[in-house]
Order: C-alpha cells, then structure tokens, then sequence
C-alpha cells in the first residue's frame, strides 16, 4: 500500500475542494455540507493525532492508578487486579494502543470516585488526566456545533 | 395539512371553544429539537385568533423523544395558568390529525432572545427580572394538580438520587468508558446542596421559550416539564444562555438569584450562584442520555445520521463545560472556606 500522500492530506484536500463548492442558500443542503465538513475535519485531526494522544493518556492514568494503589487508595484491590498483568505501555504495538485506551479509560472511570476523596496531590494527578482528555477532544472536535431539525 | 384536516381541526376548537370555527390556514413554524408545529389561523366567532398544532414528527426523525400526552396533561391541568398557554384539544393516536399532537394557543409576542438581541444590554437586567418571576410562577403551581399526570412527588433525597443515578448510568451505558461521565456523576453525588422542596419545573426554560409581549412573560414548549427541583430551570436557563448568546445572566448568577429569592422566598442558603451553578450541570443527564443512545445506534449500524456523528463531539464539548462548572464552585468552595471534595 501506499502511505502518501497521508490520511490527514487526503482529508485536507477534500475540505478543500468542499469550500469551493458556491455557496448554498440556507436550508438543508448547506446544512448536510457544513456538517460533512465538520465531521472531514474531525477525522483529519483524529487521523494526525489519535494514536500519539491515546498513548499520551495511557501514561497518565496508569501514573494516577499505581499512584492510589501504593498509597492504599484501592482498598478492595479492584484497580490492582486490573492493572496486573498488562504489557508497558511502551511496548505496545500501533495495534494493541485502541484496546488499552479502553482498558486504561474503564480503570480511570474506577478511580476517580477514589481519587475524589483522596489527598490533594492525588486530586491534583486525577484533575491532570482529566485536562489531557478534555484537551484533545476541544483539539479534536473544532467548533462542533449542535444542529437542531 | 389538508382541507379535509383545516375542517377537524375547526371542529376540535369549535368543541373546546363552544364557537363557531373556520381555520383560514396553517403554515409551518420551524424551531425546537423534535417537535412538528404549524401555525392556525381561524376566525373564532368571526374574530381572527391563532393557534399552534403542536405534535410529533415522524418516527426517527427527533433528536429527543417525548411524550405530548404527558405535556397535554401538564397543561390541560395549568389551564393557561402559571405563564403557559391554553390546550384546546388533544389528539392522541394521530387518528383525526396524522400524528399525535394537541392544538394549543398561539402565544403572541417575541421570544426573549430576540428581544434581547434587539435590547440594549443595560436594559437587560429587567429582563433577568421577568425570567426570575416567570420561574417563580411555574414553580408555585400546586404540584397535586399535576400529579396525576406527573405521579407522586418524591422526597428531594430520593430525586436527587435518581438524578445522581441517571448520570452514573449514562457513564456506564456508552459505547466506551466515559471517565469524564464518571467524574460529573461523582461529583454530582458529593457536591448536594441544601434541600428545597420539589415543584412542577417547565423543563426546557431557555430564551428561545420565554415569550415577551409588553410587561406578560409567558413560556413555551412544555415537553420536558416534570416534577424537580426549582433551581433546574434556573440553572439550565444559565447553562443554556452561556452557550446560546445572547447571554442576559453574562456569568453571574447574582441578580438573577436575587429576584427569584424575592419571588419565591427562598433563603440565601438554598438559592444563591453556587447553588444554582449545580444546578446548570444534574439537568443535563436524561437529554445528555437520548443523545447517547443515538450514538449507540450510530456504532450499532441501526442509525445513519451524520447529525447524531456530530452529536458525538457536541457531548464532548458538553462535557469539558461541565467539568468546568465543577472545578469553579470547588474553588469558590474553598476561597469561602467550605470543605470540597
């Protein structure tokens, strides 16, 4: 397979070619175009950046999760259960990075109500993860808007 | 709609009205999240009059379902009481109008985000005034006329708790973990403010459904009315002007607290910015749900929608609002010295 010119280029290209197109009067149509539009670029910033950020994420709540498991914040062992037995993150293979995300993701949705009613640093570690995520899905969704019919 | 539809629909206001009715015309009237509406002209006695058919649209096609029998009830039970419009007649399996639906009055008047936007903004602070009052008139309705549409009115805990729990499911019920779900649902559980007791609330009260014409507010669109607690509409009013400008509340929550205080005549401590502020995030959870159910669909295969895709990424950035909201009140907490999470 070819690999050039890349995902993300071919998307661009295509949003190019969309805001050639002269402009609808309103109403459904340009509507249905803006929202294609919207959702191209979605998929060109996902396409650049999805693997890079999810590996990103992965670091962070793992670093949170052995945080509140050596301060004995994960009284009935469920996060150490879970933990035990994944590869490092760094050797993770390109295919295995959307499953651990998941796996990553559900153990951080155990935490936080653990990291909620623990120390300050551990809020603190907790609020990071948090921002990361919420940075790259801004970064990811652009200025999605909600349509109404 | 049809001629054949113009002579049902005159014969269903000639019922409610005990007049003579001739419908002179509809035309459609766009807005709102899932519901169909056209606009009637009639002459009621030989005086022009204007209703709204107000009714569901075809299967698959609402962002949001709802039920119109519920909303009919609520409003047959307000009879154009408490800011609301009158109901004249209901039609509730589709068989005289085509779809289920109610004919209700026509609310004449200019919907407050277009009053605002033509407004200069040191006007605006009446306008705050008004919203305050028209929640406060909603709010006083005496919850046993509405519950045997409504049902039983619990104890706040327990809708608190069903509110916490509906927000816990929606963590749990997507088409991935969803730990920023989580971290709201927990927090939400944590973070209670004091009790008020549970009113009739309209549900949906944001701009585009204030209706202004000269000193009468009034309130549109019921189909999310429900029992809760009061300060859901005002939050969700806050929450929703934050996003949809024009914004009459601007990020401070003050003056509107104030005048609902004095129109309701709850204390400080159970109405005040930070207690609202809650308030503009527990709401969110049963339309944030049916938003996810869509994109479940959409994973599934048994939805195309490229509006429910974008759907997707609106949660998002629902969410990143919400975790704000929650970061602002545990520092406001904590410079007023209130132990926070």
């Amino acid at each position: 397979m070819i690999r050039r010119p890349s995902t993300p280029l071919l998307l661009s290209l295509s949003r190019g070619s969309l805001a050639t197109v002269p402009d609808l009067p309103a109403g459904e149509q340009r509507e249905t175009l803006a929202l294609v539009d919207g959702i191209l670029g979605i998929c060109e910033r996902r396409a650049e950046h999805e693997q890079a950020w999810m590996l990103e994420e992965i670091h962070g709540i793992e670093e949170l999760v052995t945080h509140l498991v050596m301060c004995g914040g994960d009284a009935d062992g469920a996060l150490r259960s879970r933990y035990a037995g994944l590869v490092p993150a760094g050797d993770l293979a390109p295919a295995q990075i959307p499953e651990r995300y998941d796996v990553c993701s559900a153990m951080l949705s155990e935490a936080i109500p653990v990291a909620l009613g623990a120390d300050a640093d551990t809020r603190s570690m907790l609020d990071a993860v948090l921002d990361v995520r919420i940075a790259h899905e801004r970064e990811i969704r652009g200025d999605v808007k909600l349509v109404r019919d | 709609m049809s001629g054949e539809h113009h002579d049902t629909i005159a014969a269903l206001l000639a019922q409610s009205l005990g007049a003579d009715v001739t419908v002179t015309g509809t035309e459609r009237v766009t807005g709102g999240y899932s519901r169909v509406m056209r606009r009637i002209t009639a002459e009621v006695d030989g005086e022009p009059r204007t209703f709204v058919w107000r009714a569901d649209p075809p299967e698959g096609e609402a962002i949001v379902s709802t039920d119109r029998a519920r909303e009919y009830g609520v409003l047959a039970a307000l009879g154009g009481a408490g800011g609301a419009p009158a109901v004249h007649a209901f039609d509730p399996d589709g068989s005289r109008l085509g779809a289920v639906g109610m004919i209700i009055d026509y609310v004449d008047g200019t919907p407050l985000h277009a009053v605002l936007s033509a407004t200069d903004e040191r006007e605006w602070p009446g306008h705050v005034r008004s919203i305050a009052e028209l929640a406060a008139r909603i709010h006083a309705t005496d919850v046993a006329d509405v519950t045997a549409v409504l049902g039983e009115v619990p104890s706040w805990a327990d809708h608190i708790d069903s509110c916490v729990a509906q927000w816990r499911a929606l963590a749990d019920g997507q088409v991935e973990p969803a730990p920023l779900m989580r971290y709201v649902a927990e927090w939400l559980d944590v973070n209670r403010p004091p009790e008020v007791p549970l009113c009739l609330l309209h549900g949906d009260l944001e701009t585009p459904n204030i209706i202004v014409e000269g000193d009468s507010v009034s309130a549109i669109d019921w189909e999310f009315t429900r029992i809760g607690d009061p300060r859901e509409d005002l939050g969700y009013f806050a929450a929703l002007s934050a996003i949809s400008p024009p914004d009459p509340i601007a990020g401070d929550l003050t003056a509107l607290c104030a005048a609902y205080r004095e129109a309701s005549g709850l204390s400080e401590a159970q109405l005040n910015p930070l207690t609202v502020s809650y308030f503009s995030i527990l709401p969110f959870g049963p339309m944030v749900a049916q938003f996810v159910g869509q994109v479940t669909d959409l994973v599934a295969g048994t939805n195309r929608s490229l509006k429910t895709a974008n759907l997707a990424y609106v949660v998002t950035a629902m969410a990143e609002g919400w975790v704000g909201v929650t970061r602002q009140l545990d520092a406001a907490k904590a410079a007023a010295g209130v132990p926070t999470t």
